[in-house]
């Protein structure tokens, strides 16, 4: 199993925006898994030392819903930078992500 | 939402909000319509799309988030897709942080055996299940050891999706088996070691008995021979050499056994004062002379000029060299040679007995100086002996303030003996010559040549024993005394009445009445009549609580049996020259 990798979530001073995720999910569905899998590769990719992922599990905390108007799971929200963006499904679409969250040609 | 106070460029930006909401209703329902999506939220409803039925889905949920074991789901990459509570508190990460993060992230782990890798993967490939125990090692660096289950999870299409784990923190619980392990081990040491004492022990007295009897065969042996036969006077004189040498021999085996005693009860005494290395090493090589020609072992000395005093008991101190060339001279064939030195090397002096004989082998160094231990244990072997030899050395020279070492090249190589005692500091260069002589002098005291006369000393010697009385009476009769005898208390008074001695000798074991009684008897009666006899008890039991009990009941010195002649009668001479005033009873 790889040990080349840790993680790194705290934020960090960078130069660029600073990143709030959240994301959304009820249970441990296989489309849930996959979208915290993709999230994860996308601000490692992408944000790298200048986001925080919070992961939300529906099931167990219901009341989160109703804070961010969420209508579906998995559900993305982009809270900072403004505008509010969120993203449906497993995040597999990855070139669709990447523009909403302003990433494209950064 | 109003339009007319705004300025174009706010309506711009309105109107880029609006499309990008509207894209992300219309992008919702395609994901609905197209199945990307697991549940609808409704305020605090979830209604789950699929198969898997929102409540069925909570209910495992709560399992897993109540459930005190870790569980960690990862994907074919190694990242996390699900971590539960307990995975959050045994790890201490927060599950926000990790998730969809490889698993390094949260601990790196070890194979408790380099197999146990090959296995599991066997057992994953084979059965989907493995079972095991590993070595995590978390992000913060604590260690922890855990009780893995691992399943493999597999998509709809039964695909390999990644694995489950179920890990169980069991650190506490190991380090109580370790616990419980290291007691039971220190309890079979010590098991082992206790039973390796009375093995040696029983070995011990094994040999004692064997070692007593041995000489007792042949003074028995002889006695009879020279008891029944007509014997040629050079037979009988044979004998009776051969029935004093086992007899001394016997002797010397007892007198180890009490000073092994002596130092099991930390009883051993020393009567401390400057004596001069070179003479007790010179006493010492003495007494060993005859022993060592007639085996033909070449003895060679080198003393030290300034060798020097050091304080200590003399008779103890020629014991040690007496003990360490026996020992050499014992383990030397025929043909070999035994050196004894005295070096002054600072402030200490150094004596070294070396050997040519057979050495030690090194297995058996560290145990040379332990009481009941040789060499050779058994019952057949070649050397005679107890065995107690060396401890009485070290403890001896221990008593000194000084160290004993053996060292030997190994079997065949010989062995030497190092003894370091710390040398007396004098600063008057006469004041060393003074007491150079006293302790000469008191050691030439016991040579026979310079017995003193006891002619026309009164001497009553009590003893129940007819043989010993007898040997008594000769021996002093020898030196000039006139002696009489008798074999209870009660004819010793009468005696005492009638013929008013000069020295009783007595022993401590007599019928009726001890020796102890007889004499606190004699001191009153000596009180009221004013009379001053001096009296010597001897008895077979040498040990210093024995003397000092003698001494209490109002002898005036004590005297361990077997008696030797000259000493006894070096100590009637001087009760004779100094006679003491009575003593109060201690």
């Amino acid at each position: 199993m790889s040990k080349k990798k840790r993680h790194e979530a705290l934020p960090e001073k960078t130069n660029g925006t600073h990143y709030v995720l959240r994301l959304y999910i009820a249970g441990a569905s296989p489309r849930s898994m996959r979208a915290i899998v993709n999230a994860r590769k996308l601000c490692e990719a992408h944000l790298h030392g200048r986001y925080e992922l919070e992961v939300i599990d529906l099931l167990q905390q219901p009341a989160r819903a109703a804070s961010e108007q969420i209508i579906v799971t998995p559900t993305l929200v982009k809270k900072q930078p403004l505008p509010l963006r969120r993203f449906i499904g497993d995040l597999s679409q990855t070139e669709n992500v990447l523009r909403g969250l302003d990433l494209r040609g950064a | 939402m109003s339009t007319e106070s705004q300025t174009p460029e706010a309506l711009r930006a309105e109107n880029i909000e609006l499309r990008a909401r509207l894209e992300e209703a219309e992008e919702t329902l395609r994901a609905i319509r197209s199945g990307e999506v697991d549940a609808l939220v409704v305020g605090e409803h979830l209604y789950m799309l699929e198969s898997a039925e929102v409540d069925s889905n909570r209910f495992r949920g709560d399992v897993l988030a109540q459930i005190n074991d870790a569980v960690i789901a990862i994907d074919n990459e190694a990242r996390i897709t699900y971590l539960n509570a307990a995975a959050e508190r045994q790890y201490e990460v927060a599950a926000s942080e990790v998730l969809g993060c490889y698993l390094s992230a949260v601990y790196e782990y070890h194979w408790l055996h380099p197999e146990d890798e090959a296995a599991a993967t066997r057992a994953l490939e084979a059965t989907g299940i493995w079972r095991g125990e590993n070595i995590h090692v978390k992000h913060s660096g604590n260690v922890i050891h855990v009780e893995s289950h691992v399943s493999r999870l597999r998509d709809r299409n039964g695909a390999v999706a990644g694995l489950l784990a179920v890990i169980r923190d069991i650190s506490e619980r190991k380090r109580v088996e370790q616990v419980r392990e290291d007691l039971l081990e220190r309890e079979q040491a010590a098991r082992a070691q206790a039973e390796e004492a009375s093995r040696l022990k029983d070995e011990f007295l094994a040999t004692v008995s064997h070692e007593l009897r041995t000489p007792l065969n042949a003074i028995l042996g002889w006695a009879r021979m020279l008891n029944m036969h007509n014997l040629k006077e050079e037979v009988a004189k044979r004998g009776l050499t051969t029935i004093e040498k086992n007899a001394q021999a016997q002797a010397q085996l007892i007198e180890d056994l009490l000073d092994v005693s002596r130092i099991v009860s930390g009883k051993l005494r020393l009567s401390v004062m400057p004596v001069r290395v070179a003479s007790v090493i010179e006493d010492a090589v003495e007494t060993i002379h005859p022993a060592a020609d007639a085996k033909g072992v070449g003895l060679e000395v080198k003393l030290d000029a300034d060798a020097g005093l050091v304080s200590g008991d003399p008779q103890r101190l020629q014991q040690v060299v007496w003990n360490l060339l026996s020992n050499a001279v014992k383990f030397t064939p025929r043909g070999g040679r035994v050196l004894v030195s005295a070096t002054r090397v600072d402030s200490h002096v150094e004596i070294i007995v070396r050997d040519t004989g057979q050495g030690i082998a090194p297995e058996f160094l560290p145990y040379v100086f332990d009481r009941f231990r040789q060499a050779d244990g058994s019952i057949t072997r070649a050397y005679s002996g107890l065995g107690l030899g060396l401890a009485i050395v070290r403890h001896l020279v221990e008593l000194h303030g000084g160290t004993v070492e053996a060292n030997s090249a190994g079997s065949n190589q010989g062995a030497k003996f190092t003894i370091k005692l710390p040398l007396l500091m004098l600063h008057a260069k006469d004041t060393q010559g003074e007491a150079d002589d006293s302790a000469a002098e008191n050691l030439s005291a016991l040579q026979p040549e310079t017995l003193p006369s006891l002619e026309g000393v009164r001497v009553l010697v009590v003893d129940d024993e007819p043989d010993a009385l007898l040997l008594l009476s000769e021996m002093l009769s020898q030196c000039g005394a006139s002696v009489r005898m008798a074999a209870s208390s009660e004819e010793a008074f009468s005696e005492m009445r009638m013929w008013e001695p000069n020295v009783i000798v007595s022993d401590i074991g007599l019928p009726k009445e001890d020796g102890y009684a007889f004499m606190r008897r004699v001191r009153s009666w000596t009180q009221t009549t004013g009379a001053w006899i001096p009296a010597v008890a001897l008895t077979a039991f040498a040990r210093a609580e024995d003397r000092m009990r003698a001494l209490a009941s109002g002898y005036q010195i004590h005297v361990p049996k077997p008696v030797e002649p000259a000493e006894l009668v070096t100590v009637i001479a001087s009760l004779i020259e100094r006679p003491m005033p009575p003593r109060k009873s201690e």
